[in-house]
């Protein structure tokens, strides 16, 4: 018998858990854009935008009337496993330029993302370009300053801006989501800078977001893993089908991960005036789910021809008929349907990586 | 002028890389295809010509779920039997 000899190692070192802790500290001379963006470098910090320095009085300022405890363990976060607490995720807000206040939303999606569903190991060590988007839903809206109307998506406010950008700043820091490290997204996509939308309520046909998916609360954030919004268009319509069609049309899309994942989201964020449009006709919620599941589809064949492995529930891989129209989505409660935005008539689709689930958690503000 | 880091502790059980097989000959190698295109092409064809080479046996090939989401506990306790497990395969 042949015997290839592996010459003896000795065996490596062991992995110590380690890091720094939540109350390490880095010696600057100033808080000068200059030496801040040294100390970025040479930590290997941040998201390639200059920060606020996070010192303790303004850490502190930001932990300033939270409720719970500052160093309880929130969420364990994927690929580095760092211990995401509130006092460290105070720090991120800081960098980030948050306002106090914004603290508990953060916190709360942080938690979000640390619940197994999500499956942010994936999430963020994907080729995919998904980003957890945070939409904030109730109360929190207007007491936080969040933009749920015009350019929502877009620049041009504080709160959106920054908290969204705190959340990624987490996923760097204590994730580890760094390009070409813990994430391997391909090209990436300019969410994963900051993604964080609320939710209008107040221009909603609809119950509120938060309370459809059984989560009792006067303020809630939900975080779902996603691609950047695709826009549709629609000026003319005056009745759901017409209007609803064009959603179907960006959905049923060769590109998606949901034509080959059958189990994704797909987020749907109406603006008021196609909402109003859809609702004047008496559909609620479901209906639009419904009709979505229904009317984004491609023929089995296309489907098969596109892709090598499919992940797609047993009854849809018995389907044999080449010309069988088969979902985009295995379930019509797949599709996720809210209000945002201002005046005007374009809606987006948010297509979903697909391995990863939706999480809505309540808001305790303080 | 003091910053606070940014980054949180490090969660990790203290960890030891296994010692490597002084010998391959009469090994039992395992095959963990991780749901990549081809993973299991791969892996299969250098564990069959690493058995070739060495005297190694290809006792096993397995998969997990999807290349998305870790390996089942009962996967993990299947390649438990192997003394060598070949995996890891990207786009």
């Amino acid at each position: 018998m042949t015997g290839h000899v592996v010459k003896p190692e000795v065996t490596q070192p062991d992995v110590v858990a380690s890091g720094p802790s939540a109350d390490a500290l880095a010696e600057i001379a100033d808080e000068s854009p200059e030496t801040l963006d040294a100390l970025l470098d040479a930590r290997g910090w941040g998201d390639g935008l200059p920060v606020v320095a996070p010192t303790r009085e303004r850490v502190d300022a930001m932990l300033e009337g939270y409720a719970g405890d500052a160093d309880e363990v929130l969420a364990v976060l994927a690929p580095r496993f760092g211990r995401a607490t509130p006092r460290v995720l105070a720090v991120n807000a800081v960098m980030a330029g948050c306002r106090p206040g914004v603290l508990p939303v953060l916190t709360t999606a942080v938690r979000a993302l640390g619940r197994p569903e999500v499956n942010l190991e994936g999430v963020q060590a994907t080729t995919h370009p998904c980003a957890p988007l945070l939409v904030v839903h109730g109360e929190a809206v207007e007491r936080l300053g969040f933009n749920a109307g015009m350019g929502t998506f877009g620049p041009g406010t504080r709160a959106n801006a920054t908290v969204g950008r705190a959340l990624r700043l987490v996923l760097l820091h204590v994730g580890g989501g760094y390009p070409g490290r813990g994430d391997a997204s391909t090209q990436g996509q300019p969410s994963k800078y900051s993604y964080c939308i609320a939710e209008n309520a107040t221009a909603s046909p609809w119950p509120a977001y938060h309370r459809s998916r059984d989560v009792d609360a006067t303020s809630a954030v939900t975080v779902a893993c996603c691609e950047n919004p695709h826009n549709f268009h629609d000026m003319e319509s005056d009745e759901p089908v017409r209007l609803l069609t064009k959603a179907a049309s960006v959905v049923a899309t060769l590109g998606s991960n949901n034509a080959c994942i059958s189990e994704g989201e797909i987020f749907v964020v109406l603006c008021p005036e196609h909402a109003a449009t859809i609702a004047a006709r008496g559909w609620s919620r479901a209906d639009v789910q419904s009709f979505l599941y229904e009317r984004a589809r491609l023929p089995r064949a296309t489907l098969r021809d596109a892709f090598d492995v499919v992940r797609w529930k047993p009854w849809m891989l018995a389907i044999d008929d080449p010309d069988t129209l088969l979902p985009m989505t295995d379930h019509p409660d797949n599709y996720r349907v809210l209000v945002a935005g201002g005046p005007g008539k374009h809606s987006c689709v948010l297509p979903s990586w697909g391995m990863t689930r939706s999480v809505t958690l309540p808001v305790e503000l303080t | 002028m003091k910053i606070l880091s940014p980054e949180g502790e490090v969660v990790g059980a203290r960890r030891t890389l296994a010692a490597p097989l002084p010998v391959l000959a009469g090994a039992k190698v395992a095959v963990l295809d991780n749901g990549k295109p081809n993973a299991r092409l791969l892996l299969q064809t250098i564990a069959q010509r690493l058995g070739a080479r060495t005297g190694a046996q290809v006792a096993l090939v397995t998969a997990k779920a999807t290349a998305a989401t870790p390996a089942e506990p009962e996967i993990i306790q299947e390649l438990r039997a192997a003394d060598l497990v070949l995996t890891g395969s990207a786009d």
